[in-house]
């Protein structure tokens, strides 16, 4: 407990550098990443892997989906600041047709339409025409 | 005489009827005599007629045509000759009284069915109309007769024999015959067999006549390539200037959607409008359209888009690779996936950008300088993270004041080690300057967000959930909430964890994922329950239950949780509450909880009984879930309770009765709890002055003392010794209350007996019927009692109070008798 009250001790995310929610594998690769460079800082290196290494082993044992759990704090809060903030090459916008592209099967679309509506159209001048003079 | 035909060089002249009045039938005479005239020439003001003899007698026109009329049939529909012939038939069926001969009428009409070509034709029409044999001396070719019984049949409706007329006509001649085809257009197009033999008599006039040629494409049984082209040029022909019929016409021809409300909107229309819907929306914003929409508009670049956003390499790869958008997301895809650069699959735009991405997005030493291509795309940034994060990533000042927002999104990655090494001073006031410096909203909100935990870290914990409101503000996300109820939960009392309630009702409301709103729920009760629950059940937390139990909640336990915390706390709402349930086991949950609520709100025999109905429901499911366990044994507690005080609202009786039917109770408990509910009965029916029902005796006190003589070996000894003496104790109390009820019906009957004995004929045999009555009733009240002399004698039932049931029932039995032998 402190002054302010209760704080979060230890939040396995931020100690391995990982996104909130970072799925197992990113979080083991970033413990290889980190790991790698321990071994020049010597005692200090080893209290480090300690850490790193219950880390790693909460977000492997954490439950899924880990956003359901309200604990640790979130950093990043917003995922998309992981993804993509906005559009771009790698987040590309709609696609559109060019207007010089037209589907296979409009012509045969258009004269089954016409053909159809040729059909009422023929009822209807029956209808209106009545039995012809002799 | 009219022109002639081109063809044939046969006259034109079309069908007359003739003189209106020749074949007309008058009644001529007198009021005593009359007879049958008819006109058979017309001359300068005279009609002859046909009266007394063959020799037609001039009437003048005047007064011809004041004589009365006589109506034949098919007149209207005839010319002159016709009439005369139906005159003549007339007269020869007797149905006219003339003394004109049939012969002198049929040369009448020879002679105006001859006067002239068209008088010919009026004539020969009039006979097919009447059905009468061809007329040689009408002279008219074959072909003509054909014509006219052609354009009978088609205003009889006869279709086929139309058709077989007209395939006798001249294949180019008469092209009326198109018209009269279109008349029967509706049969032709319902029936292809017919459709096609009129296509065939169309073939000739298709190219003079706009009519045929739409009939005829119309009847073919699949659309024609020109059919737009035939509905160009036949939609004036066939509708004029219908502005509506124009509008689907061009809509169909020219594209376009069609006019709303489209008259004959058929299946081939509708899916010319959705593809034309389709193609609009393709060629605008394809966002509504769905996969197989997209690849009926043929609109491969947005299909290749989604599958590389889906990070669906498979669906990539089912695409044509012809197609240069199917390429450049397939590299986009191998970048993404696998970090190799494909450059000639990349879209020449798009090529340099992901190179450039790649030289920061790799491992390396030392620092690079981001390139403008880098800066300028949000997209590429994700690909930086590790880098940006350890701080290997610098931007020239140019850049830095050309992309600001790159510069505070590099600045914000950068806390990120300073997080990681808990240097929380560095942390707030690298947040604090992205917050003042950022435009863009995530940004902004993420370095609040960072600076709060760091504040939070610092022990500032007020200042913390201050910096996440602001965050929440400027951009709601759940993180921002749950991080907020985190900071909230460890602030001191007196509020406590309280205080993080609102925050996760804040979490349930954005986020959007069910789990997430469970977690954020459960976190909410277990805090509030830390804090030591109590009476005061907040509002807010409340209302996270209320709307978790309105929505499908997945697991079974958190979903009774959430009934168990309303029961608690809650249950005036509960009581007549309609949760959502997802599967059998929730339905029965929520059942018993509801009626629990019910039964706490309004105690009564009725919602104990719905309680006990309820659980009995829950225990049939398989398995049984665990909790019934304990609630069955609540229950129990209640019916005890029920059952040994004296001023319970509730009847528990009918519960019991449910308990014992579904055989939830043990050997013990069934005999137990039927007995104390026969007592219970028992003395309620005494105090309503009436003995207890058969029925219930039967199921209540007779058949559990049955059950227990023929089970009790099943018993343990104490058992056996604790039902022994609660069977006996409620036996006691069940006769006592029979017995009571026998005398005090009996004082009754006794006073009836007396007042009898004071009539006028206390003999009489009315009299005697009625006391006879009154002891059959008696009796009847002491047969139900002398059964328990018999129950207790097994029982430790002790022998006073036998001998004193004994006592009382001989006595009523020897008055009885004694009054029945006074009447016999």
């Amino acid at each position: 407990m402190s002054e302010g009250g209760m704080v979060e001790r230890r939040n396995p995310y931020l100690i391995l550098g990982v996104p909130f929610g970072a799925p197992r594998e990113e979080a083991t690769r970033a413990f290889l990443r980190r790991t790698k460079s321990l071994r020049r800082l010597g005692a200090a290196g080893h209290a480090l892997h300690t850490d790193l290494t219950g880390a790693l082993k909460e977000i492997e044992d954490r439950p899924e989906p880990a956003d359901a759990a309200m604990t640790p704090y979130r950093v990043p809060a917003d995922p998309d600041l992981e993804r993509a903030i906005g559009t771009g090459v790698f987040s590309p916008p709609p696609e559109t047709l060019p207007p010089d592209v037209v589907p296979r099967d409009l012509d045969d679309l258009r004269a089954a339409a016409a053909h159809e509506y040729l059909r009422h159209l023929v009822r209807l001048r029956a209808q209106r025409l009545g039995v012809p003079a002799p | 005489m009219r022109s002639a035909c081109d063809a044939c060089r046969t006259p034109l002249d079309p069908p007359d009827a003739g003189p209106a009045r020749i074949g007309r039938v008058v009644l001529v005479g007198n009021r005593l005599l009359v007879r049958h005239a008819v006109a058979v020439a017309q001359r300068r003001g005279a009609v002859l007629v046909l009266d007394r003899t063959d020799d037609p007698t001039p009437l003048e026109t005047d007064r011809f045509d004041g004589l009365a009329r006589v109506p034949l049939p098919h007149e209207d529909a005839l010319g002159a000759a016709g009439r005369l012939w139906v005159a003549g038939r007339a007269r020869v069926d007797g149905s006219l009284k003339a003394r004109w001969s049939d012969a002198a009428v049929r040369a009448a009409a020879v002679r105006t069915a001859t006067a002239s070509v068209g008088a010919r034709r009026g004539a020969a029409l009039d006979l097919v109309t009447l059905g009468l044999p061809d007329e040689p001396g009408l002279r008219l070719t074959a072909s003509e007769l054909t014509w006219y019984r052609a354009r009978a049949a088609a205003r009889a409706g006869d279709t086929r024999t139309l058709l077989r007329l007209l395939g006798e006509l001249p294949p180019g001649g008469y092209p009326g015959r198109v018209h009269l085809l279109l008349y029967r257009a509706a049969d032709l197009l319902d029936d292809p067999g017919l459709a096609e033999r009129a296509a065939a008599l169309l073939e000739p006039f298709a190219a003079a006549s706009p009519d045929a040629q739409a009939l005829r494409a119309a009847l073919r049984p699949g659309a024609p390539p020109d059919a737009p082209d035939l509905l160009a040029a036949f939609a004036p022909v066939a509708a004029g200037d219908d502005p509506q019929a124009a509008a689907i016409t061009q809509a169909i021809t020219s594209g376009g959607p069609l006019p709303g409300g489209a008259r004959s909107s058929g299946p081939a229309m509708r899916a010319l409008d959705t593809r034309l819907a389709q193609l609009a929306a393709a060629r605008r914003e394809p966002a509504d359209l769905d996969d197989e929409a997209l690849a009926a508009v043929g609109l491969v670049a947005e299909r290749a888009r989604r599958a590389y956003l889906d990070g669906d390499g498979e669906r990539l790869g089912t695409l044509a690779t012809a197609d240069e958008a199917v390429r450049h997301y397939r590299a986009l895809h191998a970048f993404r996936t696998a970090g190799k650069v494909d450059a000639a699959g990349l879209r020449p735009d798009a090529a340099e950008t992901v190179r450039r991405t790649e030289e920061l997005a790799q491992r390396f030493t030392g620092r690079r300088v981001a390139a403008a291509e880098v800066a300028a795309d949000p997209s590429t940034w994700p690909f930086l993270r590790a880098n940006a994060i350890d701080e290997k990533i610098t931007l020239t000042e140019r850049l830095r004041s050309e992309y600001p927002r790159f510069a505070e999104w590099l600045a914000l990655c950068a806390t990120r080690t300073s997080l990681r090494d808990e240097r929380w001073d560095e942390v707030a006031a690298a947040a604090e300057r992205i917050a003042e410096r950022t435009e863009a909203d995530p940004i902004l909100a993420e370095a609040l967000n960072v600076g709060a935990y760091a504040r939070w870290r610092l022990g500032d914990a007020e200042e913390a959930l201050a910096l996440l409101d602001r965050a929440l503000a400027t951009h709601p996300v759940e993180a921002h909430a749950v991080n907020a109820a985190l900071v909230a939960a460890g602030v001191p009392a007196p509020r406590g964890g309280r205080a993080a309630l609102p925050y996760l009702a804040t979490v349930t409301t954005l986020t959007a994922r069910p789990r997430v709103r469970q977690g954020a729920v459960e976190h909410a009760i277990a805090l509030w329950r830390a804090t030591g629950g109590g009476p005061d059940y907040p509002a807010v937390l409340a209302s996270m239950v209320r709307a978790a139990l309105a929505e499908p909640q997945e697991d079974d336990e958190f979903h009774r949780t959430l009934l168990e915390l309303s029961l608690a706390h809650d249950r005036v709402w509960l009581a007549d509450a309609e949760p959502v349930a997802q599967s059998p086991a929730q339905t029965r949950t929520a059942r018993y909880h509801i009626a629990r609520a019910a039964y706490a709100e309004h105690p009564s025999g009725d919602t104990l009984r719905g309680a006990a109905a309820a659980l009995v429901a829950a225990c049939r499911l398989d398995p049984r879930p665990d909790w019934t366990g304990v609630e069955r044994e609540r229950l129990v507690d209640e019916l005890d309770r029920a059952l040994d005080a004296a001023e319970h609202p509730a009847n528990p009786a009918p519960a019991i009765a449910v308990l014992l039917a579904a055989e939830l109770f043990d050997l013990r408990q069934q005999l137990t709890f039927a007995a104390r509910a026969g007592a219970y009965l028992a003395a309620a029916a005494q105090a309503r002055g009436q003995m207890l029902s058969a029925e219930a005796e039967r199921r209540l006190v007779l058949g559990p003392l049955d059950v227990y003589a023929r089970r009790k070996a099943e018993l343990s000894r104490r058992e056996r010794q604790a039902v022994s003496t609660v069977l006996a104790a409620c036996l006691r109390a069940v006769a006592t209350a029979m017995v009571n009820v026998a005398v005090t019906r009996n004082n009754t009957l006794v006073a009836l007996w007396r007042g009898l004995d004071g009539e006028a004929t206390p003999a009489g045999p009315r009299v005697l019927a009625r006391k006879a009555e009154i002891l059959d009733r008696l009796d009847r009240y002491l047969e139900r009692c002398h059964p328990y002399l018999k129950a207790m004698e097994d029982l430790p039932v002790d022998d006073d109070f036998q001998r004193q049931v004994r006592d009382v029932l001989a006595r009523l039995t020897a008055m009885s008798t004694r009054a029945r032998r006074s009447i016999a």
